[in-house]
Formats: C-alpha cells, structure tokens, sequence
C-alpha cells in the first residue's frame, strides 16, 4: 500500500522528467552560469568578481533606459494588438460561413515564417523615404512622403506596425484551432435564445478562450521583450535611440563591445521584468484558476 | 455529434450587412500582407541593376527564373536542404512527444512543486540566449564521452559540430508544455474519473483519451516548433564549424554582406527556404478544424 | 556574378584534383596536417577567396589541407568570441581593422613581429601605413587585405547635371557646389537623389572623418587615446556636414550597411568600401561610374580591411606558418583583390589588381600607401567611441543640440567609457 502511494507521487515527476532533464542540463545551468557573468567583469578572458557593480553602472547608462522604455512600448502595442486582431480575424474566419478562409489564415501566417532579415527587406522596401512603396502611393494620393524610419517620431511606430504584420498570424492560428474546441451546443443555444453573433463572441467565445488567451499573452509578452533582429537590420536602433530595445542592448555589449558581463546583468533585468509580468498574469490573469500558483 | 457539425457547416447563412464588413476588412487586410509579401517575391526574379532603391519598381522588367538556379548551383543546397530539415523533423517530432508528456502531467495530475516547475520552464525563454550561449558552447564541448572527450570531458570537441546539438536542447519545448497544459485543461476532467472507475492507471488515461484527442494541438505546436527550430540562425551558426553541418539559414546570411545585399538572390533563397513550412502549414490546417469533440461533457 | 560562381566552380574541381594527386605522391611528403581558417564574409566571392587561398596552400605544400569555413559576416565576432572562450579557434583567421585590439585582449593572437625575422619578404612590399594599421601595442599582428575609400562619382549624373563626367570636385567647396547642382528633388520637394550622401545614423564616423580630412584634421584620438575633437578644424567639419542637411542637399540616411551610392541614390562618394565596386559592377555598371583618388591633403581618407591573423594555440605551429606565408604572399594577395576586391596591401599585387580595370582600380591602387585609420594607433574603446560619437552626432544633425556642445559630451561620455573598459581590464 505504502509502495503504491510512493509510486504515485513519483509519476508525475517521470511524466516531466524528460523534458525537464533536456531543459535543465541544456538550458538552465547554462542560463545560470551566465547570470553569475552579470557578477563579474567577464571579457573571454580574466574572470573577477566586481560585485553589483554592473548593476549600478545600469543606473548612468542613458540608453539602457531609453531601450527600457522602447522595449515596454514596443511590447505593450505588438501584444495588445496581436491578441486583439488576431483574436477577431480568428473567429470571422472560423464562423466557416467565410470565403478563402483557408487562404486568408495562410496568407496572415507566412509573415511569421519568413527570416527576420528578409522581413526586414521587405519593409525596407516599404518604408524607403526615397523610394519606398508608402511614399510612392502618399505621393500618388497628393500627399508627402515621410522618412519613416529615419525619423524619430516615426521609427518606433513604424517597427510596431511590422511586428503586427508578422506576429499576428501566430495569434490568428492559435486562436482558430483553440475556437475549434469551443463545444458547438453552446453556440446552438445561444442562438435559439436569440443572441446575436457579436454578443455570442463576447459571452461565449472570449470566456471559453481565456486559457488560450492567457497562453497567448505570456508567449507573445516574453518574445516581444527580446525583440531586436529587426532592429539591428531595419534601423541599427536610431534615430536618437528611438527604437533601440533591451536585446540590442544586450547584442551590442556582449558581442560588439565584449561586456559580458555587463550585457548579462542588463538581460538579468529584462528577465525580471519579465518574470515580474508573468508572474502578474499569473495572478491575475487567469480567472478559472486553471493556472494560478501555489 | 460530428454529423451535426457538418450540418451546421452545410448550412446556408445569410449574408448580412455586418459579415459583409467583417468579411471585407479581413479580405482588406489579407490582401495588403499579400502584397507585401509579392513584392518581396517579385524582387526574387529581378536583375541586380533592379534591386537597389534608386531603381525601384514593383514589377521586375524580365522575370528571372535563373535567380532560382544561380542559387541553387551556387553551393550545396542539397545539404543545408537536408540539415534544416533533419534537424527540424527529428526536434518536432520527439518534443511533441515529451512536451505533450509533461503538459498532461501539468494539466491534470497533483504534485508538489507544480506551479514552481512550470514557471521554471517558462524562465529559460525570458533571457535572450546569445546571453548563455557561451557556458552552452563550454557545455557542448565538454560533453562527457562525446566526440573523443572522456569521461570528464576532456580531448575531443564533444557535442559541437553534430547533430545532437543542434537536436537534443531544443527536445525540451516549453512553448509545447505550455500549449499542450492549457489545450488538456480544457478536457472534461470526468472523462478521466471514468476512466479511473474503469481501472485505468493514469498513463493508460493519457495514452487512451487524451493522445487520441491531441490532434488539433499538435498540428498547431508542430507548425510553430517548426517554424521556429527552421528560422533558428544564431545558434546552429555557433555550434558548427563546418559547411557540411550548416543549415539553410546560416547559407542565406550569404546575400546579406558586409557592404550590401544581394536582394534578387536574397528573396530567391528565402522564397525557397519558407517552403517547406508553407506546405506543411497547408498539410496541417486540417488538423486545426478536427475539432475536440467530447464536448457534451464539459 | 556568373563568372565569380564558374571561378569558384573551378576552384573547388582543382581542389579535388589537387587532393587525389596528393595520395600519389604522399611518400616523399611529410606527415599530412589539417590547418583551420576562418573568414569574415557574405557572398560566392568570399568562397572563391577562402578556397583559392586553401589551393594555393595546398600546391604549395601537398602535405598542408587547410579547411575554410566563411562565416556570415554581421555575426562573425560572436563567433569568434565563443570559440575563444571554448578554446576552438582556428588556426589562422580574418580580424577586422577596428576591432583588432579587443582580439587582442583575449590573448590568443600571435603576435608575427615574434615569428616573421627580418627577411620576410612582406616588411618591404607592404606600404608602411598598412603595416602600423595592423599593429597594436607595438606587435605587428598580420597582413591586411585592405577596403580602402576611393572618390566615387556617377558620370551619368554629372552629364545629367551639365557637369564635366571626367572632372570631380576638387575641394570641400566645390563638393558642396557639385552636391546642389547633382540633388534632385521629386514633386513635393522632397530629395530623390543627393549629390554627397552624410551619414546621419549608423556609421556616422566614415563620412565625418572624410570631411576632418578636408579640413586639416585628421585624426579622432591622439597617441594617448584622448579625443582630438574639440579643435576649431572639427566644429567646421561637422558643421559642413550639417550643411548638407540643413541645406536639403540629402535626406537622413539609414544605418544599414550600404551606402546610399551603393544605392543609386547619391551621385557621390567618399565612404563606399573599394569592395563594393564587383556588386557595383552589377548595379550601376563600370560605364557609369568614375573613381578617383580622393581630393583631400596626401589622397588620405580612411581604410578598413581584414588583418590576416594567426592563433597562438595553433597545434602545428610550423605548417601554419608556412600556410599564413604562402596566403599572404604576392599570390594569396592578389587572390584576395581579384576575388573579393579587396585591395590587395603588397605593392607587388597591385599590377593584378590594376589590370582588371584600370580606370577603375588604377586611382584604388594609387591611395593605398596614403590610407589612414582614425588615429595612429589603434583604440581599444573603439566600439564605444563609435558608438558615442554615433549618439551625439545624430543629435547634432537632428538639431538636437548645437555642434560645441555635442561635441564636449561625446569627450565626457567618451572618459566614461574609458574608466569603465579600465575597471573592466
């Protein structure tokens, strides 16, 4: 009886013991020993504690703070908005009544697969302040073109507004297939009772798919936190450090200026705030209690 | 229950002024990321006097289809063709396996440390991970009995340049724990008290009930993973040293130098890099509307 | 573009044939050895480059196989950085110019005045500038295969312009007079095409250092390393410069890698690299271009280039050697300019270089020796400076802040830096 229940406890652990291993031997120990880097003055070669004194150094460095706030910009639109439309566009398209359904969601979903760089290419295209197709159809419409990223109210703007083009298809997929599960009776009850299909899409849809939602959130959340491919090919974070972010931060001081431990100590505060965030929806983001913590 | 869903789909229903506008926006919207995307395609069939911006048209004067070739006979594509996707079958395939093992035991078995453990593997994906690269290539080198290293890992260059590196960190997904957790939450939890009466230990539950049902997460984690372990550059250009282990990622930074791109060669590259991800996305869809029907349950 | 593939086809066919020709004759060779080298590029042109250097490694000594592997360019130091630390490097190895001293600092460069004696053919053919460039703390680090800064111009706009197509400007003023006459604006008066393209973001150092150079200044750091750049010579830079902005001659331009020459979108230029002209070639076509050296004092403007170094951990010291002297010879130097245009530092190549085009590479070929970095020595804070200066300086051109005082905060956050590289040490 006793070894029964002992067998018990332990086959929770057996199930998450795979994929646990994997990710502590591969991911988390080496994660940990770069977060003693953040302790050091690590530069490849003589290794010397120098306590918190990256951490303060944080505290003077100007541009660490504008790419902290762009960073927080940058992820609040991409998210808010990805969700959102994505979640939309998923159930117009789901209500299965729509023509090129199929086509639509494949056509939202490539931007998500193509190469940051070639991303990057196509917007420059796009946004060129010669040349850039905006500019030539503002032009042809009588207006003026803009230097889109090479000015500083714009840029920022600009690089959200590409971040929507490519993330949104992830959020339109997840949601479609997550619409799916939603039993159809529900739907079929609600329309009997006479509930039209905005308000069936806000009492049943959006409740039903907080789970979904809420995975979501915390996956886009903690990928637009590290956004800087873009970045580094679209507009090497200027003008004026308008749309420098914490990850090219962290890139241009680990690899381009060999701080490491430095660049450590500011991907330990994006870490943080990261978690900090998580642990917010954590909390208070899942009404069900399907996912709180102990 | 799955007639009565065809029959709803059968069904006619009217086109009302708001569908219209819903269907038009989304239309609207799929046309512009379209175009987008064409005029990144056109640019692949383009002479290289076409692509700089001084140039700019959207339609290429002659269409090239040579880019395509000049590409492909240009390096050993057959090879980077057969890494990505080597590497990226073997990874979607056995972490869909363990993910899935793991998110069943988040979602639906009581343990301690649960919520601790889950927000563990959510940690690893906070920090950008050029950041731990470095202590990942020490721990690759000196993997214990690999690649002529003993037993303490010394000698031989471990794990690096195979594809056990480029495979096995990539196995654990907590993108695929999470997802898969959240997509078994929403399983009737009597399903498996049944089963449970029934004599079922908790692993015949998970093979019997909740695999046979998991076809709609594991199409959607499968595209993501995918596209993910397919676009992953910086970390396959760490961990190899030579031609031969390179994957098709690190061969299309080749267009990309450091006094200018080659774009028409560029696009070509990545017109054909992203199809393998194109037509698995088409493959999958069907799995996205199969639907859980167990729903009388809930 | 054809015809770089088809040489880089043939090279590797010669390569096979050389390696089964090396089975026949192996008894009379010494014990085989394989020796690594890795170099920064993009592109089927640095492949032909990194296999014709193995070949000729390899014709030379049948014994030595070198095995290349040409790493993406933007994320080459990163790679670079990592295999130092896990202690992978090759044997042998490109370093850009700027970033020497950080290489440097890792301690895994060998220094070649150590192991190059004064017979070395190469302390004579390799101009002297080129020599200093490549040095850092008095150690002489490699050859360098050089990306030097001709005056390019479009004859097809000057004629368009009613401008001489054989005549560039002569002087900082007539660079401006040609620069309004050259800008061309599109119908909401927006410029279309600039006559001389500032660099306002990205590297905002090479087109400010030309305009030093025209004023008599020319360099950012003196043999301390502190800044030389509040000196009335640098205030009339800069503010020639802004000149062209604030005169609507150019638009802000992009912080990415190509020029906006490259692009078609300027008429002139004075920071587009020499390696560029094989992709120009393509682009623009060599009818429509013109290179000359550049009208500054002594032709100087400011070189870059890819020092050819070796690891100080390599395990077959000797073979190395022995291959590093065979690539960086007449022969691998004029293999470098021939396939990745670079210009190659031995005057002994240059007659192959020239001889590709002379109208193209001839004024090229002309301004090696006159070449010049941002100081005489090289900074180990150079990534910050760059960095710094890029801050303040697009806050200058973005009228953020009056030229004296950008450029006394670049020299304080510039002593920062200095403090904290020397905290870090």
């Amino acid at each position: 009886m006793k070894a029964k229940k002992r067998r018990h406890r332990l086959t929770p652990y057996l199930y998450i013991a795979p994929s646990f291993l994997v990710y502590l031997i591969f991911i988390l120990i080496p994660l940990a020993c770069a977060i003693i880097f953040s302790f050091t003055n690590y530069k490849m070669q003589n290794l010397r504690f120098v306590g918190l004194n990256n951490y303060l150094r944080l505290f003077r460095d100007d541009v660490f703070q504008k790419a902290l706030l762009n960073t927080l910009v940058y992820s609040f639109f991409v998210v808010a908005i990805n969700l959102v439309l994505g979640l939309v566009v998923a159930a117009v398209i789901a209500e299965g009544w729509f023509r090129f359904g199929k086509f639509c969601r494949t056509i939202f979903y490539i931007p998500y697969i193509i190469s940051a760089i070639a991303a990057s290419m196509i917007w420059l295209y796009m946004y060129d302040s010669t040349d850039g197709v905006i500019n030539h159809v503002l032009n042809a419409l009588g207006f003026m073109g803009k230097d889109w990223l090479l000015d500083e109210h714009l840029a920022m703007p600009c690089l959200i507004f590409m971040g929507i083009w490519q993330g949104m298809g992830y959020c339109l997929v997840v949601y479609f297939s997550a619409l799916q599960g939603i039993p159809r009776y529900l739907y079929e009850a609600a329309e009997i009772d006479g509930a039209s299909k905005i308000k069936q899409f806000f009492k049943i849809s959006v409740p039903m798919l907080s789970s979904t939602t809420f995975f979501l959130l915390v996956m886009t959340m903690i990928a637009s936190f590290q956004v800087f491919a873009q970045i580094i090919t679209m507009t090497g974070g200027g003008p004026l450090n308008t749309t420098t972010t914490i990850a090219h931060q962290v890139y241009i001081n680990a690899f381009q200026k060999n701080y490491m431990g430095y660049a450590t100590s500011q991907a330990v505060v994006l870490f943080l705030i990261v978690l900090v965030i998580t642990l917010v929806f954590f909390r208070y983001g899942n009404k069900e209690g399907d996912a709180e913590l102990d | 229950m799955r007639s009565l869903i065809k029959n709803r789909k059968r069904k006619k229903l009217h086109i009302t002024p708001s569908r219209a506008a819903a269907w038009f926006l989304v239309m609207l919207g799929a046309c512009l990321v379209l175009g987008t995307l064409l005029i990144a395609l056109f640019t692949a069939f383009k002479e290289p006097k076409e692509t700089i911006s001084a140039n700019f048209s959207i339609l290429p004067e002659n269409w090239l289809w040579s880019n395509f070739t000049d590409v492909l006979t240009s390096d050993i594509w057959g090879r980077y063709f057969f890494n990505s996707l080597f590497i990226t079958i073997t990874v979607v395939v056995l972490s869909i396996l363990l993910s899935s093992l793991a998110g069943y035991a988040f979602a639906r078995l009581e343990f301690r440390g649960r919520h601790g453990l889950f927000l563990l593997f959510l940690c690893g994906m906070m920090v950008p991970s050029q950041v731990y690269i470095i202590p990942q290539y020490m721990l690759l080198k000196g993997f214990p009995l690999a690649g002529g290293n003993n037993l303490l890992g010394q000698g031989g260059m471990g794990l690096l340049n195979t594809y056990w590196a480029l495979i096995i960190p990539f196995l654990a997904a907590p993108l695929g724990v999470f997802l898969i957790k959240q997509f078994y939450m929403g399983f009737p939890k009597a399903l498996d008290e049944a089963a449970i009466l029934d004599g079922c230990t908790t692993f015949q539950v998970y093979t019997k009930i909740y695999l046979p049902l998991s076809k709609p997460v594991f199409g959607t984690f499968a595209i993501l993973k995918f596209t993910g372990t397919w676009n992953d550059y910086f970390y396959p250009l760490i961990m190899t040293n030579s031609k031969e282990m390179y994957t098709v990622q690190i061969a299309l930074q080749k267009y990309h130098g450091e006094y200018g791109i080659q774009w028409n060669y560029l696009m070509a590259a990545t017109a054909m890099t992203i199809l393998p991800i194109l037509l698995l996305f088409i493959f999958c869809q069907k799995y996205f509307t199969a639907g859980i029907v167990t729903s009388g349950l809930k | 573009m054809k015809k770089k593939m088809l040489a880089c086809f043939m090279a590797s066919i010669m390569g096979i044939g050389t390696l089964a020709g090396m089975g026949a004759f192996a008894e009379e060779a010494q014990e085989p050895v394989t020796i690594t080298m890795w170099w920064p590029g993009s592109g089927d042109s640095y492949e032909a480059l990194a296999t014709q250097l193995a070949d000729l490694v390899h014709e030379k000594y049948d014994w030595i196989t070198v095995d290349t592997l040409v790493i993406p360019w933007a994320d080459y130091d990163s790679k670079m950085n990592v295999a130092f630390a896990g202690g992978t490097a090759p044997d042998i190895f490109g370093v850009g110019l700027n970033t020497l001293p950080t290489y440097v600092q890792t301690g895994n460069l060998q220094k070649m005045s150590e192991v190059l004696d004064d017979s070395w053919d190469g302390w004579t053919d390799i101009p002297e500038n080129i020599q200093q460039y490549a040095s850092y703390e008095d150690a002489f680090y490699g050859v360098m295969m050089c990306d030097l800064r001709p005056f390019m111009w479009r004859k097809d706009l000057f004629e368009a312009a009613g401008l001489d197509p054989d005549t560039p400007p002569a002087n900082a003023e007539e660079l401006f007079e040609y620069a309004q006459k050259l800008t061309e604006y599109d119908e909401n008066g927006k410029v279309k095409t600039a006559g001389f393209q500032i660099q306002t973001s990205g590297y905002v150092d090479q087109t400010l250092f030309a305009a030093m150079l025209m004023f008599g200044l020319d360099e950012f750091w003196d043999e301390e390393y502190n800044l030389t750049i509040q000196d009335p010579k640098m205030i009339q830079a800069v503010e020639y410069c802004k000149s062209f902005i604030d005169e609507g001659l150019c638009n802000y331009s992009e912080g990415i890698a190509t020029t906006a020459f490259s692009d078609g979108t300027a008429a002139m230029t004075l920071n587009t690299a020499c390696n560029e002209l094989g992709n120009l070639e393509d682009t623009i076509g060599f009818d429509n271009i013109g290179v000359a050296a550049p009208f500054m004092e002594d032709q100087a403007n400011f070189v870059g280039g890819t020092i050819v170094c070796v690891n100080n951990q390599a395990k077959n010291m000797d073979a190395v050697m022995k291959a590093y002297e065979v690539m960086t010879s007449k022969e691998g130097c004029e293999i470098c300019g021939l396939t990745a245009g670079f210009c190659p530092p031995r005057e002994s190549a240059l007659d192959a270089y020239v001889a590709q085009n002379p109208d193209i590479y001839g004024p090229i070929a002309e301004i090696l020796p006159y070449a010049k970095s941002y100081g005489d020595k090289l900074n180990p804070c150079f990534a910050d400076f760059r960095d710094i200066l890029k801050n303040y300086m697009e806050q200058i051109y973005y009228g953020k802040m009056d030229v004296e005082e950008g450029l006394q905060s670049i020299v304080d956050d510039y002593k920062q830096a200095q403090q904290d590289w020397a905290d870090n040490m």
